[in-house]
């Protein structure tokens, strides 16, 4: 029997939709879009109709399934790529004007690239890409899942709360799939004990976590980008015995966990060995200071000074030749599983998506390499969760997340505490406002909005945000802003302040946190 | 006209200068009709609620504790600001315009105008930058972030003198135009009460030389101590009185030591009120030489006690004192000139007379609380004008 390759991408982008543009803002949902998700959903299109098997598992925060859904930013992206068109346009003639003929080409090759993916998302997606993948779901071998609602980090949240994030999450994908989710990716990977009964509760199936906390173990550090004036906190998991290679049930519950692969993992995350690094891929960091176009390779990835040209070729190549040694890898490391006497083993890589086309340009060409490598193999077969399941094991999780340290300081540290003092504070603001709901259409208006306002203040990109001080004025911001409205909300709520005044204010700030509307009223909890 | 001031420093919730400013600011735009509330830190066996001088004062959160992290303490006292802002504002009718002090505040000042649509006006009474004579470490860049965001968002900016105009301009990229100078004011009536009996025991012979401030490099009181003896050869019954506290202390007291000054130098330790006038009233010359100032409100303080002035020809100081009119001017670290400027004015009984008697004239007219809260008044009026024209454009 060949080993079962279960692969997991979990796609998020916070809800920035009316909330600035650039530099922070709309623009990063736009390049998701244009660098991402279009592509990612091309190429298993590809996949599919050249008979390959695309075994997938896609999980969509919710806050990002509202705004791909949303027409104005369907409009809005279509503006953004003609302007990043027409801005290629000009770094081409420029560039040829100087005579540099390996930047023109590929300022050449973007505008080329933001056209098309214009007259795609147009033509091809008729500008939704939900219905896109909506429609690789129902007819092929990918299965959507979903997650929490604005992709809140569970472990920390108060109990009312984590029914919010969870029940919406499941809401949500309902209204946009048509059917029950099957999986539930935990933002971060962050478990807690108990979070499954939420999950069973909701008839979840199966969740994901990383794999010390099923193997313990140190834990594989993700994302690097400590603050270096910050202590990380390294957790410690003692070894239990257990392995990733396969799936287990939690101990007496009826649902089943999947541990993420180590190796795997590393292989394309590592800052140090992981493939994005290589010398010929496009440099991430490195921008053109007219346009912001990235017209440079890694070259050396220790400094950021002297990069050369980007060459496609040169990069398609060794994504190429990644993806053959990722393969191999994949059988070696198949075959120690099955040295350790498991006859069927699962591995489970699980990514963010964007690291794919966005942050690692040559991820999109890479990964469907890997799928037609896999294919090709005679060790290993791609495989959906339900075809390695149902768990016959039993096994208790660590509570862990795959942030740095392996539990939770990247959300939870000095810089973010008080942070989580206020998102207490606005969960009780909003249970003592629910009564209200029974009141007028304006009252349950303005009830539905105050959970939507705390659903953004749980958001973990403010945390992240925050902690790895990355546009941290901008989370900062939102997270006040949200509460301010919260809070306005509750004022007017308690004290009776519900005149025409409210009434406008309240269908502008609808306007401007506009998600989960068609369901909300009706579905108030 | 109801207006909403965010200030973490508020008496006797008191650091720098920032406190008496606004303590000052609010009770006259209050005489002068103004409605105006005050959100500010809670202070131990204080009232949450309280009206003061026709200001409506509000205190939210927790003191500040000492170890406590600083940041987040300014933070999680920001939510609270924000909730008691919301509740207020609802309670009186709305306020025309939110007026926030410094980044301590800069979150609570941001989102409660955005929210509710009201104008932001902010004065920045410093920056990290300059404070700091550059950005160093990771909390330095982060405030300096915070203030650069606040000044770029609001509706108008104050700051209290040309210098600090220009460090906001190339600091933060506001445009000139949109920045406002208002001097810092003084009020002379509060030097006049001076105690029956006072600690400090000083002989008529004594030619009183004082400094006040926090002992930090950025304040030159290092060398005024170290060139201490050269003015002592010329002028025997010369004593400095150096008040106030700072990390400094241990090291000027080890200077005093070694210079051998210990009966001619007197560290008084942090005095304000009484005391403070006590020892203007008594002293010959107030000599502050900074090397870093944005206001120098000290300055002003001095000439309010009739003291003549020397100050370090720097910011919002060298804006003040005109030199050899209402006071002298030294170059900033420049022992020479500071021994020589202050044994002129020690021996010179009419040039000090003059130089008290012009910088009296322009405390009262210039430095005026009246004028400033009117002037303050009036950027309001301006801002609300402006915002009410953008949104008018808007709908």
């Amino acid at each position: 029997m060949s080993s079962k390759i279960l692969l997991v991408l979990h796609s998020h982008i916070p809800y920035v939709k009316r909330q600035g543009r650039w530099p922070f803002g709309e623009v990063w949902l736009f390049e998701a879009m244009a660098e991402t998700y279009i592509p990612l959903i091309q190429a298993w299109i590809r996949l599919k109709d050249a008979g390959i098997n695309n075994s997938l598992s896609f999980s969509f925060s919710p806050t990002l399934l509202e705004q791909l859904k949303s027409t104005y930013i369907q409009q809005e992206f279509i503006s953004y790529l003609q302007e990043r068109e027409a801005l290629a346009l000009e770094d081409e003639r420029y560039y040829m004007s100087r005579g540099e003929k390996d930047i023109a080409r590929m300022a050449s090759f973007y505008r080329r690239f933001y056209r098309d993916t214009r007259r795609d998302f147009i033509i091809e997606f008729d500008k939704d890409i939900v219905g896109a993948i909506k429609r690789v779901q129902d007819k092929g071998r990918v299965e959507i899942i979903t997650t929490a609602a604005t992709h809140a980090y569970l472990p920390l949240l108060d109990s009312s709360g984590l029914e919010y994030q969870v029940q919406w999450g499941k809401r949500v994908y309902e209204h946009y799939f048509d059917r029950e989710p099957q999986g539930f990716w935990l933002p971060e990977c962050g478990y807690f004990h108990g979070i499954e009964d939420i999950l069973i509760e909701n008839s979840f199936k199966y969740f994901y976590v990383d794999s010390h906390a099923i193997e313990g173990g140190k834990p594989i550090e993700v994302f690097s980008e400590g603050g270096e004036e910050t202590e990380v906190e390294i957790a410690t998991f003692a070894r239990t015995g257990l392995s990733t290679y396969r799936p287990y049930r939690i101990k007496d519950k009826e649902i089943t966990v999947y541990g993420r692969n180590s190796m795997v993992s590393h292989q394309v995350w590592s800052a140090d060995y992981g493939y994005p690094g290589d010398p010929d891929y496009r440099e991430f960091h490195k921008q053109d200071q007219r346009s912001g176009f990235k017209y440079w390779k890694v070259t050396d990835r220790r400094i950021l000074d002297g990069k050369q040209a980007y060459n496609p070729d040169q990069a398609a190549l060794r994504a190429k030749q990644h993806a053959v040694h990722f393969v191999k890898s994949l059988e070696e490391n198949s075959r120690e599983a099955r040295k350790l006497g498991f006859t069927s083993p699962s591995i489970v890589g699980c990514y963010d998506t964007e690291l794919f086309g966005h942050w690692w340009w040559e991820g999109v060409s890479w990964l469907e390499e890997v799928i037609k490598e896999i294919h090709l193999s005679s060790e290993l077969e791609l495989a959906l969760p339900y075809e390695v399941g149902p768990a016959k094991h039993e096994a208790q999780v660590f509570e862990s997340s795959w942030g740095m340290g392996g539990k939770h300081y990247v959300w939870d540290n000095n810089e973010t505490a008080w942070m989580w003092e206020i998102i207490k504070k606005a969960g009780k603001e909003y249970e003592a406002l629910k009564k209200f709901a029974d009141g007028s259409d304006v009252h349950r208006l303005a009830v539905c909005q105050a959970l939507k306002e705390l659903m953004l203040i749980q958001s973990s990109d403010w945390l992240f945000m925050v902690s790895n001080n990355l546009t941290r004025d901008y989370a900062m911001k939102r997270f006040f802003e949200h509460y301010t409205k919260l809070l306005r909300l509750s004022n007017c709520l308690r004290s009776n302040k519900i005149d025409k005044e409210f009434a406008k204010w309240l269908y502008q700030i609808e306007y401007e946190d506009d998600f989960f509307n068609q369901i909300l009223p009706g579905g108030l909890i | 006209m109801k207006v909403l001031l965010f200030s973490w420093e508020y008496p006797p919730h008191m650091f720098g200068g920032l406190g008496q400013h606004v303590f000052d600011l609010s009770r006259f735009m209050a005489k002068q009709g103004a409605e105006i509330h005050i959100i500010t830190p809670r202070v131990e066996n204080y009232p949450d609620y309280q009206e003061e001088n026709g200001v409506h004062i509000h205190r939210v959160g927790s003191s500040y504790l000492e170890g406590e992290n600083f940041k987040s303490w300014t933070f999680r006292f920001n939510s609270d600001a924000i909730r008691e802002a919301v509740n207020i504002n609802s309670r009186i009718g709305g306020f025309d315009v939110i007026h926030a002090h410094d980044w301590l505040v800069a979150y609570a000042g941001r989102a409660v105008t955005k929210i509710f649509e009201i104008p932001l006006v902010t004065t920045i009474h410093a920056t990290e930058h300059g404070r700091n004579l550059g950005l160093h470490n990771r909390m330095q860049m982060e405030i300096n972030e915070i203030e650069k965001n606040l000044a770029l968002e609001a509706d108008r900016v104050i700051c209290c003198s040309q210098y600090m105009q220009d460090e906001i301009t190339s600091l933060f990229g506001r445009p000139r135009n949109d920045i406002v100078i208002i001097p810092n004011g003084v009020d002379p009536d509060v030097f006049l009460p001076i105690p029956e009996n006072s600690r400090f025991n000083i002989s008529e012979e004594d030619k009183v030389i004082v400094f006040l401030g926090r002992l930090v490099p950025e304040k030159g009181v290092w060398y005024l101590l170290n060139s201490f003896p050269q003015i002592l050869a010329e002028v025997p019954q010369a004593r400095l009185y150096i008040g106030g506290k700072g990390p400094l202390l241990a090291e000027l007291k080890r200077l005093t030591q070694k210079l051998g000054l210990e009966d001619n130098v007197v560290f008084t330790g942090f005095i304000y009120h009484e005391e403070r006038n006590f020892i203007y009233h008594k002293a010959r010359v107030a000599v502050f030489p900074s090397l870093y100032e944005p206001f120098g409100i000290v300055a002003l303080e001095a000439m309010a006690t009739r003291t003549p002035v020397i100050v370090g020809d720097v910011g919002g100081l060298a804006d003040i004192v005109e030199d050899g009119v209402t006071g002298l001017k030294v170059t900033p670290a420049n022992e020479e000139e500071l021994v020589r400027a202050i044994t002129r004015v020690l021996n010179d009984q009419i040039l000090a007379d003059k130089l008290c008697n012009n910088a009296s004239n322009m405390i009262a007219s210039v430095y005026n609380w009246e004028v400033i809260a009117r002037s303050t008044i009036r950027i309001y009026e301006q801002a609300l004008e402006q915002k009410g024209k953008k949104l008018f454009n808007l709908g």
